[in-house]
């Protein structure tokens, strides 16, 4: 009696194992999804796989052939290595897309300011730890004649007076103000060989680069007109 | 008696067990990984069900087989279950990134 049960409850089982096996098929494998072609075919060898053993095991109890018993044992054992493997895959990949997500959030995010800072009328320079400009806006680039200069390039010879201190020498960088505090409004002069000069505003921002390094954001505006 | 193999594949499957919870734990679970889950806990029922059937005269308890391939039966409505949702879920997604 329990014998018949069990064929039909197998046969159910083909039946379902082999919906779930053409399912995953189905599933769609694409950038930014969760699955991809490992995973995926991995659920449908686990779905097939596991049709193969209840069509054996219909078999087996209908009493036409039990020759296919052998393979179902082996496939019993693969099965929940290949279901682990296939949600491992998943997980791998989930973390993956919200590394991506994060990362073009980051883009984003830098872009948006860059463009502020190239969109701002004042100057800002950022400062390495000997004071010289590692990076400037359009404005400062204008400012400062540094619009021919790539980053880290020379700038014209230019030298630097901090009007605070009359008595210091003026400098061919920034390294002046590099106090690590933050300054305001400090009164410089920038001259050029020429003799021609410009009159800046200057606040300064200390920072640490990633080797702890100190660093400025300094931002200025032109006070000479 | 039981098999050898049948030990092994129990033996297999109860040690692939934590690794699986950790998957499902990092990919904030969802319907479909539930039901990966389940069908997975009952595909370990089913080889428990599987050691515990076989009679030391090497006959089979008709009752503990018929709950063993239940067992299975359920293993595959919840792997079919998770096929529908993990197709609903990515078909919902829309285009591409």
């Amino acid at each position: 009696m329990t014998a018949t049960y069990t064929t039909a409850v197998e046969a159910f089982a083909f039946v379902v194992f082999t919906v779930a096996a053409g399912l995953f098929v189905s599933l769609p494998v694409r950038d930014g999804g969760r699955f991809d072609a490992v995973s995926k075919w991995l659920l449908v060898a686990v779905g097939a796989a596991s049709a193969f053993a209840s069509l054996s095991n219909v078999l087996e109890h209908a009493g036409a052939t039990s020759a296919l018993d052998p393979f179902e044992d082996y496939i019993e054992i693969l099965l929940p290595t290949a279901i682990v493997y296939a949600a491992y895959s998943i997980a791998f990949r989930h973390r993956e897309n919200d590394l991506f997500q994060a990362h073009r959030a980051l883009e984003r995010s830098h872009a948006f300011v860059m463009d502020l800072v190239d969109a701002t009328p004042a100057g800002i320079i950022v400062l390495d730890s000997a004071g010289r400009i590692a990076f400037a806006n359009e404005s400062a680039r204008e400012c400062l004649d540094l619009a021919e200069c790539e980053d880290g390039e020379d700038h014209p010879a230019w030298v630097v007076r901090d009007e605070r201190y009359a008595a210091r020498q003026p400098r061919p960088d920034f390294s002046g103000f590099l106090e690590g505090k933050p300054l305001r409004q400090v009164p410089v002069t920038v001259e050029w060989p020429s003799g021609w000069r410009r009159r800046l505003s200057l606040n300064v921002v200390p920072m640490e680069d990633s080797r702890g390094a100190g660093g400025a954001i300094a931002a200025f505006v032109d006070r000479s007109v | 008696m039981y098999q050898t193999t049948e030990l092994v594949s129990l033996a297999v499957a109860i040690a692939l067990t934590p690794l699986l919870a950790v998957a499902v734990w990092r990919t904030t679970s969802g319907a479909g990984m539930m039901a990966l889950v389940v069908g997975y806990a009952a595909l370990v029922a089913a080889r428990v069900l599987t050691v515990a059937e076989g009679r030391p005269d090497g006959s089979v308890d008709e009752w503990l087989d018929l709950l063993e391939h239940a067992s299975i039966l359920l293993a595959g409505l919840a792997l079919c279950f998770a096929a529908w949702r993990f197709r609903v879920s990515e078909r919902k997604k829309g285009p591409p990134r």
